[in-house]
C-alpha cells in the first residue's frame, strides 16, 4: 500500500515538472509550433517514420552541447555559449538557449567546438561510388577519420559523412566537381570549342526569349551538339575542378574562367603563389598542401618557380578562396612519412608558417572546403540550420597538442575519445556525454504502462510494426510513380533473366 | 635509409665538390641584418657583394663577424632549462660569447645589431641520423655485408640541396652516416650544415661508426637472417678490439709492431671511446641484441638510432644503462592489443620510468631535413611532455654524440649556432627565418628568400 | 561387426529376460500394428534439444519417428534395442549452409526459379564425409556468390529407405555482400513479387467487376423479358433471380472454380455453357523467377529467404530492406577464419557483426554462424559473437564454414571452444540442434529429440563439449546409418 501511495506522489511529481518544462520548450522553439509537436509538417513526421521502426525513433532527436568556446568560422567565436542540434540540423547556437529535457547533452566547458573538417579528397578511407552503398560504417577508418576531426570526406565525386554505425545521412551530395584537363593544345582548343557552342547556344536563347515576349515570330534554338555540362558551368549550376600546377597552366586557367565566367577551383596550384592574383581577379579557388614535397627552384628558368610554404598565404593575400588538404589521401598508421589524412590541422598549421592568418588557415579545413566542393550550404560552419557535425577540442583547432575528444555527425555523438581506446591515453578526460533521457510520458499513458505486463508491451509492438508497415507501403505507393518514368535504370531482373 | 646499389657502388673516394659560384637571387627586401651603427669600415660581414648586389654568404676564409642578436626570448636549451626574456646574445669569433637580458647585457662597438624581436633564439638543433652528405650513390657501399674502414667523410658536399635546406628549419650540425644496406657500413661525420670547404663544415671524423643491426642488411644476399647477421657484427667487432689491443700493446712497449689494417685501424677510437657506435636498430629483439651485444659485452659507447617499432618495450633497459635513444623517422606506433596509437618517444619514456633521454631524427633525405623540429611536434602531440620537445632536437643528440661541448644549447663559449623563429619551434606553424652556424649568418629568409 | 551384432543379441535377451516391466507408457496412444517398426535406445546421457538432459532413459522410436521418451520403458515386441546406457545421444547435426554433392559452379544475376533439387545428383558416398561428423540433416544452398541464385534444400545424409530428399523448395538463397549490386537486386525481387501480386488483384478486380456487369445486364435482359412475356407460370422452378454468385468475392487465386454443385437445381437453359466457362478467373501468368518471391511476401508457410551477409554495415542494409518489405528470413554472415592478427585497416578477420549484436537481438534475428571466434578490428581482441547475439535475445544456429571432412569433424570442438569463450551451454546445445534445424526450415520436423519429430540422433562416447568425446554411431531416422569401424589390430 504505502509502495503505491509513493508511487502516486512520484507520477503526481513527474507531472508537475514535465508542465513547465514542455513550457519552456515551446518557448525556446523559434518557429509557431505547438509545444508537443502535434502540428509539424506531415512530412517530416513521416521521414522519420520511415526512419525507423521502433515508436521511440519518431520523436525529436535532440544533442545540446553546452558550454563551449564555439567558433562559428563564419562568424566568430562564441566563448561559453551552447550549440542545440535538432534532428540532424542546429536548431540554435548562442546564450540562453533552453535545452529541451529530452536532449542528450555533452558538456564542453573548456573545450572549443569548430564545424567538422572536410576532406576534399580522399583514397580507401571510406567506400567508393555509389558511397551510400559501399561505405562500411563499422570500419575503423571511419573511427579513426573522426578522431582525426574530418566529418565529411570526398571519394570519387562525392561527398560523404563519416555517420559511425548508421547509413542514415551518409551521403551528402553527388557529381559534386565537374572535372576538367586544360593542359595540352588538343585539349584547349576542345574546351574553348565547348564553350563557345555553349554561349552561342544561350545567345540564341535569350534572343528567342526576348522576341517571343515581344509576341514576335521566332524559332525556338536547339540545344543540338551542345554540351550540357558546359551549359551547366555557364549557368553557374556546376563547378569546374581542374588539377594544375604550373604557373604557366594556372594563368591560362585563370583567363579561360575570366573569358566565359564559371565557377572553378583547382586542385595542387604548387605554383599559384606566382599568378596569385590572377587566380583571384578570376574568382578561381584553390586546394593547396602547404607541407607540400620540396620543389626546388629551376635556376635554369628565368622567371620565379617552384614550391614554396608562402602558397596559401600568397594566394589568400591575392584573393584566392583557399582549401587545404594533406598530401596522402590515405589514412594509414605505418606512420612514416606523417603526411596523410591523419594531420589536417598540422597541414593547415603549416599554412600559417608559411603566413597565411589562423583565421583563415580555420576555414581553409572547414568552411572554404565546403566552397570548393559546393555543399557550403550543407556543412562547413556552425549556423543554425546546416547540419549539426561538429568536433569538440581541448584547444584551438591549429594547435599541434589538440585532441578531438567529441565528434558529432548529423546530430549524433559519433566518436567520443574517451570510450573509444586509438587515443584514450593521451591526454585524457572523462567523456561527458549524457545519454538522452527517456521522454517523460504524459499521466495517464504513465499509468497504464506500469501496469501492462510484458505480454501486452510486445502486444503492442507488434501493432507498431504494422502501423509502420502501412506507412512505409503508403509511401512507397507515393513514390512508385517518381520512379517509374526513369529511363536509364533498368531493372535487374531484365538484365539478368 | 637503405639504398642497395651493390657492386655498382664506387669503391673511389668521392672528389671534393668545388664551391660552386651560384647567385642567390632571391628578392631584396630588406635585410635583417642592420649594419652597426658604429665603424661600418671594421664590420667584417659585408661581405663581397653578390652578383645582384645582395650580401652573398661569407666564406670561411674572413673572420666570423661580431654579433648582436636581439631577441624576445631565448631558449637556451642549457642543463637547466634557462630562457632568457628580452635578450641579446654576443656572438665572436664564431662563438657565444654572452647570453643575457637586454637591460644587463650592453652592446658593444663593432657588433653588427640583428633585430629580432618578436623572435625566439634556440640552439641550431642536431640530427644523429641521417644521410644528406652528398648524393644518394654514396650511400651503401655495399660490396661486403660488412665493410669496415669506409667514411662518409669523403662523400659529403658542404652546399648540396639537403644541407642548404637544413638551414631553413634551423638544422645546424649533422651526423652523415652511411646507409643500412649491410651491417657495417663505414663511420659517419659530424658537420655543419654551412660552411665553404670540408674543413669548414666538420666538427669531428669520425663522427660514429655506423652499425646496421637488420631491417636492411638481409637484402644483401639470400639466406642472411638476425642471427647471421649478429654474428657476423660481433665477429668484425672482436677482430677489431684484437687489433686495436695489439697496436696498444705496441704503444705501450709491451709488444712488436702489428701490421697496419686499413679495415681495422678506425675502430680504434671507437673502442678507446673516442667516438660512439649508432645503431639503426629497431624492434624489440633487434634492440635487446644491441644492448646486450654492444653495450654490456663490447662496452661500446652506444647510441640507439631509429628505434622504432615494438622496440620502446625496452625504455627500462636503456634507462638503467643511461643509453640515448633517437627515434625516427617514424613517431608513432599502432599498438594492436590496446587498439591505440603510440608515441614512439612518449612509450620510450613510459618504459623507462620517466629517465630515458630521448630525442628524435629524420633519416635525412627519408623525411626532408628540415622536418626535423616536425620530429618533435609529432613527439609531443602523442604524448612527450612538451618541456622535452625542444631538448629532443639540441641537447639530448648532442650529447648523445658527446658534441655538448660544442653545439646543443646556447651558453657563452659555444659555438654560435643559433635560429630565430618566430615561436616555439616545435609548434608547426612557426617558422625559422634566420640561421647563424658558426657564427656567420647562413640563413636570412628576407634576404635569401624562405625556403621552409 | 560381429562384435557389435552379438552385444545387440545380448541386449536383446536381457531386454527380453526383464520381462514385463511396470509400465510408464502413458504416451503411447496406439496399440502396435503388426508392421511397426521400433527401435529403443537406452541413453546413458540424452541431450534431447529443447533445453533439457535427461540420464539413464529410453528413447523410442516408432517407425523412424520418436515415440516417446520414459525412465522406464515397456518395451514392444518385436523391438531392436540399442544399449547405450554408458553413451550420450543427441540429436544428429543439421548443417545449415552446405554444398555437399552439388555442382562447383557459381550463378549469377537474379535465378529464383532455378531450384538446388533438380540439380541434386549424389553419387555413392556423396554424404559420408558428413555422417561420419555426425551430420544427419544438410540444407544444401544455391550456389552463388552474388545475386540471388536459386532456391536451397534439405536432405538426410543416409538413405533410409525414402531417398535423401526431405524438402526440394527450400528457402530461396539471397546474396547480399556486394550491397551496391545485391541489394538493389533484392529489393527488386520483392518489389516485384509485390507487382506480381498486385497485377492479379487488379485482374480480379476487373474480373469482378466484368462478372458483376454481365450479371446485371444478365439480370435486366431476364427483367426485360419478364416485362416482356408475363410469366404465364406462377415461378420459375428453383431460379433465385437475386441468387450469389457462384465464386465467392475473394477466392484464393488458385482455388479451384466454384461450379454448379451436384446438389443444386438445374440451371434454366438461358445459361450457355460457354458463360459458364468465362466466370471462372484465371489469374495472369507469374515470372517463373518471381514466383518464390510473390510465395514469400504472400507468407505462404515454409517460404523463407537465406540471405548471405557481408558484415555490420550489410546488416544495417538488410535493415533497409526489410523495412521496405517484411519477409520471413534465415541471415548468414560471412565469416572468415582469423587465422593471422588484424592490420588496423585491413579486413576483419571473423566477422564484425558484434558492432550490431543489440539490432540483431532487438529484431530476434535468426542467425546461422560458423563457429569461430572473431577479432575486434585493428585489435588482437577475440570477441565471441555467436555468444554476444545469443545474449543479446537473437537465436543463433551454429554451422560448419565448409564442407571439409576435417572441418565437419571439428564441429563439435569448435562449438566447444565458444562455450569455453563465454557462450552457455544451453545456447550452444540449442545452436547446434533446434536453431540449426530452424535454419534449415526443418525446425518442427527435426532436430530435438521430442515425440513426433525425425528420430536423428548421434551416440557419442563423453559429453559433445568433451574432447575426448568420440562418435560411435549415427542414427538417421531410426536406422543405424553409421557406426564407428573397430579399430584395426595395432
Amino acid at each position: 500500500m504505502r509502495s503505491s501511495l509513493k508511487m502516486l506522489a512520484a507520477l503526481v511529481a513527474a507531472a508537475a515538472l514535465a508542465l513547465p518544462a514542455r513550457a519552456q520548450f515551446a518557448v525556446a522553439e523559434d518557429a509557431p509550433k505547438k509545444p508537443d509537436g502535434s502540428a509539424k509538417p506531415d512530412e517530416k513526421k513521416g521521414e522519420e517514420k520511415k526512419d525507423d521502426k521502433k515508436k521511440d525513433e519518431k520523436k525529436d532527436r535532440w544533442l545540446a552541447i553546452l558550454n563551449g568556446d564555439v567558433h562559428t568560422i563564419s562568424d566568430g567565436v562564441l566563448r561559453g555559449a551552447t550549440l542545440l542540434c535538432k534532428n540532424g540540423k542546429i536548431h540554435a547556437l548562442g546564450y540562453g538557449v533552453e535545452v529541451p529535457k529530452e536532449a542528450a547533452t555533452i558538456d564542453a566547458t573548456g573545450l572549443h567546438l569548430y564545424p567538422g573538417l572536410i576532406a576534399v579528397n580522399s583514397a580507401q578511407v571510406i567506400g567508393a561510388e555509389p558511397l551510400d552503398l559501399t561505405t562500411d560504417v563499422f570500419s575503423y577508418n571511419v573511427t579513426f577519420g573522426l578522431a582525426c576531426g574530418w566529418t565529411t570526406i570526398v571519394s570519387g565525386n562525392s561527398a560523404g559523412k563519416l555517420t559511425y554505425g548508421t547509413l542514415d545521412g551518409l551521403l551528402l551530395r553527388s557529381n559534386l566537381l565537374m572535372r576538367m584537363s586544360y593542359q595540352s593544345g588538343d585539349e584547349r582548343r576542345r574546351v574553348r570549342d565547348d564553350f563557345e557552342n555553349a554561349r552561342e547556344f544561350l545567345r540564341k536563347r535569350k534572343l528567342f526569349e526576348q522576341q517571343r515576349a515581344a509576341n514576335q515570330p521566332a524559332e525556338e534554338p536547339k540545344p543540338d551538339g551542345v554540351n550540357q555540362e558546359y551549359l551547366k558551368l555557364l549557368g553557374g549550376d556546376a563547378i569546374a575542378r581542374f588539377d594544375a600546377f604550373t604557373a604557366e597552366d594556372l594563368r591560362s586557367i585563370a583567363k579561360l574562367v575570366t573569358e566565359y565566367g564559371f565557377k572553378a577551383v583547382v586542385f595542387g596550384a604548387t605554383e599559384g603563389w606566382i599568378v596569385a592574383e590572377e587566380l583571384g581577379r578570376a574568382g578561381i579557388s584553390c586546394v593547396v598542401t602547404p607541407m607540400t614535397p620540396r620543389v626546388e627552384r629551376d635556376p635554369r628558368l628565368n622567371r620565379p618557380n617552384g614550391a614554396t610554404i608562402e602558397n596559401a598565404a600568397l594566394l589568400w593575400k591575392g584573393g584566392v578562396k583557399v582549401a587545404v588538404i594533406p598530401a596522402t589521401a590515405r589514412l594509414g598508421t605505418d606512420g612514416l612519412v606523417e603526411r596523410d589524412l591523419r594531420t589536417p590541422t598540422l597541414e593547415a598549421a603549416f599554412a600559417v608558417r608559411g603566413g597565411l592568418p589562423r583565421e583563415a588557415a580555420e576555414a581553409a579545413l572547414t568552411l572554404n572546403a565546403a566552397r570548393v566542393l559546393g555543399i557550403d550550404d550543407r556543412v562547413g560552419s556552425l549556423e543554425v540550420g546546416k547540419d549539426a557535425d561538429v568536433i569538440l577540442l581541448d584547444g584551438e583547432l591549429l594547435d599541434y597538442e589538440s585532441f578531438v575528444y567529441y565528434a558529432v555527425v548529423n546530430g549524433r555523438l559519433a566518436y567520443d575519445k574517451a570510450k573509444e581506446s586509438l587515443f584514450r591515453d593521451l591526454r585524457p578526460r572523462p567523456s561527458t556525454y549524457q545519454e538522452p533521457k527517456p521522454p517523460e510520458p504524459p499521466k495517464e499513458e504513465a499509468k497504464t504502462e506500469e501496469k501492462k505486463d510484458e505480454g501486452k508491451k510486445e502486444e503492442k509492438k507488434e501493432e507498431g510494426k504494422k502501423e509502420g508497415e502501412g506507412e512505409a507501403k503508403k509511401d512507397g505507393g507515393e513514390k512508385k510513380p517518381d520512379e517509374t518514368p526513369k529511363p536509364e535504370e533498368k531493372s535487374a531482373l531484365e538484365l539478368t533473366s | 635509409m637503405s639504398l642497395s646499389l651493390g657492386w655498382f657502388a664506387p669503391l673511389l673516394v668521392a672528389p671534393l665538390a668545388p664551391y660552386s659560384g651560384e647567385a642567390s637571387d632571391a628578392a631584396v627586401a630588406a635585410p635583417l641584418v642592420a649594419p652597426a651603427a658604429a665603424a661600418p669600415a671594421a664590420s667584417p660581414a659585408t661581405s663581397p657583394a653578390g652578383i645582384g648586389g645582395a650580401p652573398r654568404w661569407g666564406t670561411a676564409a674572413e673572420p666570423a663577424p661580431r654579433l648582436a642578436i636581439v631577441v624576445s626570448k631565448v631558449m637556451t636549451v642549457a642543463e637547466n632549462d634557462a630562457v632568457v626574456d628580452n635578450a641579446v646574445i654576443l656572438v665572436k669569433d664564431g662563438r657565444i660569447e654572452k647570453v643575457g637580458r637586454q637591460s644587463e647585457v650592453a652592446i658593444p662597438e663593432g657588433y653588427q645589431v640583428i633585430d629580432g624581436k618578436g623572435l625566439w633564439a634556440v640552439p641550431g638543433f642536431v640530427d644523429c641520423h641521417d644521410h644528406v652528405g652528398g648524393g644518394l650513390s654514396d650511400l651503401n657501399d655495399g660490396v661486403y655485408l660488412s665493410n669496415p674502414g669506409l667514411d662518409s667523410l669523403h662523400t659529403i658536399d658542404p652546399e648540396n640541396e639537403n644541407v642548404r635546406n637544413a638551414l631553413a628549419g634551423g638544422v645546424t650540425t649533422v651526423l652523415v652516416i652511411p646507409g643500412s644496406g649491410n651491417n657495417m657500413s663505414g663511420f659517419g661525420t659530424i658537420i655543419k650544415t654551412w660552411g665553404r670547404s670540408i674543413d669548414d663544415v666538420v666538427v669531428r671524423s669520425p663522427g660514429s661508426l655506423k652499425i646496421a643491426q637488420s631491417g636492411n642488411p638481409e637484402r644483401y644476399w639470400y639466406g642472411i637472417g638476425r642471427s647471421f647477421m649478429n654474428w657476423n657484427t660481433r665477429d668484425t667487432l672482436l677482430r677489431a678490439k684484437k687489433y686495436h689491443s695489439a697496436w696498444k700493446a705496441f704503444e705501450e712497449g709491451r709488444g712488436a709492431k702489428p701490421e697496419y689494417s686499413p679495415y681495422f685501424h678506425g675502430f680504434r677510437g671507437l673502442i678507446d671511446k673516442k667516438f660512439p657506435v649508432t645503431v639503426h636498430t629497431q624492434i624489440y629483439q633487434v634492440v635487446a641484441e644491441t644492448i646486450q651485444m654492444l653495450h654490456d659485452e663490447l662496452g661500446l659507447w652506444t647510441v640507439l638510432d631509429h628505434s622504432e617499432f615494438d622496440a620502446c618495450e625496452l625504455g627500462a633497459e636503456t634507462a638503467k644503462r643511461d643509453m640515448f635513444v633517437i627515434v625516427g623517422p617514424r613517431s608513432i606506433h599502432y599498438d594492436r592489443r590496446d587498439r591505440r596509437i603510440a608515441g614512439l618517444c612518449a612509450e620510450w619514456l613510459r618504459t623507462g620510468n620517466g629517465k630515458q633521454k630521448l630525442g628524435v631524427n629524420t633519416d635525412a633525405p627519408v623525411l626532408p631535413q628540415e622536418n626535423l623540429p616536425l620530429q618533435a611536434t609529432y613527439a609531443v602531440r602523442f604524448g612527450l611532455p612538451r618541456e622535452r620537445g625542444l631538448p629532443a632536437l639540441s641537447r639530448v643528440p648532442a650529447q648523445a654524440l658527446g658534441i655538448f661541448d660544442r653545439v646543443g644549447s646556447l651558453e657563452a663559449g659555444k659555438d654560435a649556432d643559433i635560429a630565430l623563429w618566430t615561436g616555439d619551434p616545435v609548434d608547426p606553424s612557426s617558422a625559422c627565418l634566420f640561421t647563424v652556424v658558426n657564427g656567420r649568418i647562413a640563413y636570412d629568409s628576407k634576404t635569401m628568400g624562405r625556403r621552409y | 561387426m560381429r562384435t557389435l551384432t552379438r552385444k545387440l543379441s545380448v541386449a536383446l535377451l536381457l531386454a527380453l529376460a526383464a520381462g514385463p516391466v511396470p509400465v510408464a507408457f502413458a504416451a503411447r496412444t496406439t496399440a502396435p500394428d503388426a508392421g511397426d517398426r521400433y527401435v529403443a535406445i537406452r541413453c546413458g546421457k540424452l541431450i534431447t534439444g529443447t533445453g533439457e538432459e535427461k540420464s539413464d532413459v529410453t528413447l523410442l522410436i516408432k517407425n523412424g519417428k520418436v515415440e516417446l521418451i520414459g525412465e522406464k520403458v515397456e518395451l514392444p515386441f518385436p523391438c531392436e534395442v540399442i544399449d547405450a546406457s554408458k553413451m550420450v545421444v543427441m540429436p544428429g547435426h543439421v548443417h545449415a549452409h552446405s554444398r555437399l554433392s552439388l555442382l562447383d559452379y557459381q550463378r549469377q544475376g537474379m535465378r529464383a526459379d532455378v531450384k538446388v533439387a533438380d540439380e541434386f545428383l549424389p553419387g555413392p558416398g556423396a554424404f559420408d564425409a558428413a555422417l561420419a561428423a555426425g551430420f544427419t540433416t544438410l540444407q544444401l544452398v544455391a550456389p552463388g556468390a552474388s545475386g540471388i541464385p536459386g532456391r536451397c534444400m534439405v536432405v538426410r545424409t543416409a538413405d533410409v529407405g525414402d531417398g535423401y530428399v526431405i524438402d526440394d523448395e527450400g528457402a530461396i538463397k539471397a546474396n547480399l555482400v556486394n550491397v551496391a549490386q545485391d541489394r538493389r537486386m533484392l529489393s527488386e525481387a520483392i518489389g516485384g513479387a509485390k507487382r506480381e501480386i498486385e497485377k492479379v488483384e487488379k485482374a480480379r478486380a476487373e474480373f469482378e467487376a466484368k462478372k458483376k456487369a454481365a450479371e446485371e445486364q444478365k439480370k435486366k435482359e431476364e427483367e426485360a423479358k419478364k416485362q416482356q412475356g408475363q410469366a404465364p407460370q406462377g415461378g420459375a422452378p428453383g431460379a433465385p433471380s437475386g441468387g450469389p454468385p457462384n465464386a465467392p468475392p475473394n477466392a484464393p487465386p488458385n482455388a479451384p472454380p466454384s461450379g454448379p454443385k451436384a446438389g443444386d437445381p438445374p440451371k434454366p437453359e438461358e445459361a450457355k455453357p460457354e458463360a459458364k466457362k468465362e466466370e471462372t478467373f484465371q489469374p495472369p501468368p507469374i515470372a517463373p523467377q518471381l514466383q518464390p518471391f510473390v510465395d514469400l511476401v504472400q507468407k505462404k508457410p515454409g517460404s523463407s529467404l537465406f540471405v548471405k551477409l557481408g558484415g555490420a554495415t550489410t546488416y544495417l542494409h538488410w535493415l533497409e530492406v526489410a523495412k521496405e518489405h517484411e519477409v520471413a528470413h534465415v541471415l548468414y554472415p560471412e565469416v572468415s577464419r582469423a587465422f593471422n592478427w588484424p592490420q588496423a585497416f585491413s579486413g576483419v578477420p571473423g566477422t564484425d557483426l558484434h558492432w550490431v549484436a543489440d539490432k540483431v537481438g532487438e529484431n530476434k534475428e535468426l542467425v546461422v554462424l560458423a563457429p569461430w571466434l572473431s577479432y575486434i578490428q585493428g585489435s588482437i581482441d577475440l570477441v565471441n559473437v555467436p555468444a554476444k547475439f545469443t545474449a543479446a535475445g537473437a537465436r543463433v544456429a551454429l554451422t560448419p564454414p565448409s564442407d571439409a571432412a576435417d572441418v565437419l569433424g571439428a564441429y563439435r570442438f569448435q562449438v566447444a571452444e565458444l562455450v569455453k569463450n563465454g557462450m552457455k551451454r544451453a545456447d550452444a546445445i540449442a545452436a547446434m540442434t533446434k536453431h540449426a534445424a530452424e535454419a534449415a526450415g526443418v525446425g518442427a520436423e527435426l532436430g530435438t529429440l521430442e515425440p513426433g519429430k525425425r528420430a536423428n540422433f548421434i551416440v557419442l562416447t563423453a559429453d559433445p563439449f568433451d574432447a575426448q568425446a568420440s562418435l560411435e554411431r549415427v542414427v538417421v531416422e531410426g536406422k543405424v546409418a553409421w557406426t564407428r569401424a573397430p579399430k584395426s589390430r595395432s
